[in-house]
């Protein structure tokens, strides 16, 4: 699941920690990934591929990111690096805000992280078969959305707002005692998840049929695929 | 804003955005509405689709600004116009800066970075070239017609079939650039190259009213 949420909304700490601890991924991976010159073209093909689906208008409001499936295919590290251009060309064009895009790679890496770790156990843990890794590739794909869409409530929920940022001077006699207002939570929670989760829903079938074809036709591309 | 330096509009449109993020007064949000369509129509931009485009943004934030409507109409205003004018600052400096500059740019902090930008952007409007070439040929042999499950089908094995030849045009192209000469680094000139000339005033100018509508409506204390 993507963040949404604009610019100047959530307090500074909170999304200057996101770019401080996805900097220090990010630094990470590139040590993680040093020598593997010829999967840059698979992440960049991973970037591009995000971005197209990303743009693909479905009728409601949500768009799916195949995160999970970049997860799968190029690995954690790899993912995280893609996932980080990902959206900063997404911000450039103002889908998302500038200063959510580390949050936001935090959040969609959760779920190439999660998809990509349920992928390697349940693959081990199930038994063998034709339908085995599509289905797999379904389930950690479900499984990862979720996550990220709780990661994102749970987000929203320490947020709170900083009056001095949202309100200024004007509306401080309407501020509680302890001078922060808290999101409504329940109510974004009742605007999201539904959404969130029938998107999760759908990625997942379409990661289930994608994975599936692969196999059939270059089942080198899925690293551990049947 | 076209001919101004790159630096001087990643500089302007950085402060400028500061100023949205960090105004607290709905006149001034107001105010960097109306600077971003003046800056844009100057530019000659789209300035309709581009209103448009930042309409995505606001349709999200709209979800965000309802949660918060209990607190304050204002506060929901203020949430929605944050998003409408970050993404005009943000479409303004794209579409008028050369984005290989502004790649090569983040190449001096990490080359790895940029370089998968840089094959991302090249990549990019390949494959919706190529997606639109392969919707319309399944389009016009009645792939997307029949039953749900037909369509579902054909629409999966469109999508896998897209998939495996952006990874095959991928690996050709890696080919191709190894062939020419590609040993792990793209050049481009960085976006920090050249001084600052007279064609960048405009980007100034865009700073500098920024901030004043900042402090006009903090200073002023305008609502």
């Amino acid at each position: 699941m993507h963040i949404h949420i604009p610019d100047g909304v959530l307090p500074i700490w909170l999304w200057a920690t996101g770019y401080l601890i996805t900097l220090a991924l990010a630094a990470l991976a590139i040590k993680r990934i040093r020598g593997q010159e010829r999967k840059s073209i698979m992440a960049a093909v991973m970037v591009a591929v995000m971005l197209v689906v990303q743009s693909i208008p479905l009728g409601v409001p949500y768009h799916m990111n195949l995160s999970a499936l970049t997860g799968i295919v190029l690995g954690p590290w790899w993912a995280l690096l893609s996932i980080l251009v990902t959206n900063i060309a997404q911000a450039a064009i103002g889908h998302g805000g500038i200063t959510i895009v580390g949050l936001n790679t935090l959040v969609v890496w959760s779920e190439a992280l999660v998809g990509y770790c349920l992928f390697a156990v349940l693959r081990k843990t199930t038994k063998s078969g034709g339908l085995r890794s599509p289905l797999v590739a379904g389930v950690s794909t479900f499984v990862a959305l979720t996550v990220s869409a709780f990661l994102v409530v749970g987000i929203v929920a320490i947020s709170g707002i900083d009056p001095t940022q949202a309100l200024g001077e004007h509306f401080r006699e309407f501020l509680p005692a302890t001078g922060r207002l808290q999101v409504s939570l329940m109510v974004f929670m009742i605007l999201t998840l539904p959404i969130a989760l029938s998107g999760a829903l759908l990625e997942a079938l379409v990661t289930s049929l994608l994975v599936a074809y692969v196999l059939r036709v270059k089942p080198s591309l899925i690293p551990r695929g049947d | 804003m076209h001919q101004a330096s790159t630096k001087t509009k990643m500089f302007s449109a950085g402060v400028a955005l500061g100023v949205v993020i960090f105004s607290t007064s709905l006149s001034a949000l107001v105010g960097q509405f109306f600077l971003a369509i003046v800056f844009q129509a100057a530019s000659r931009l789209p300035v309709r689709r581009l209103l448009i485009w930042a309409a995505y943004p606001a349709f999200f934030a709209g979800i965000f600004a309802i949660s918060q409507a209990q607190y304050s109409l204002a506060l929901s205003a203020q949430t929605l116009l944050r998003a409408i004018d970050a993404a005009l600052l943000m479409l303004l400096l794209v579409n008028t800066t050369p984005l290989t500059r502004v790649i090569a740019t983040v190449g001096k902090i990490s080359r790895t970075l940029s370089n998968l930008a840089f094959l991302s952007y090249r990549f990019f409007f390949l494959f919706i070239e190529e997606s639109e070439r392969r919707l319309t040929a399944i389009r016009v042999r009645g792939g997307l017609y029949g039953s749900i499950w037909s369509k579902v089908r054909n629409a999966a094995s469109l999508m896998g079939l897209l998939f495996v030849s952006f990874i095959e045009s991928g690996e050709n192209v890696y080919d191709a650039i190894k062939t020419r000469g590609y040993r792990g680094r793209f050049s481009a000139e960085a976006a920090t190259a050249g001084g600052i000339t007279r064609n960048d005033g405009a980007p100034v100018l865009l700073a500098a009213l920024a901030v004043a509508i900042f402090l006009l409506g903090s200073v002023c204390g305008l609502p």
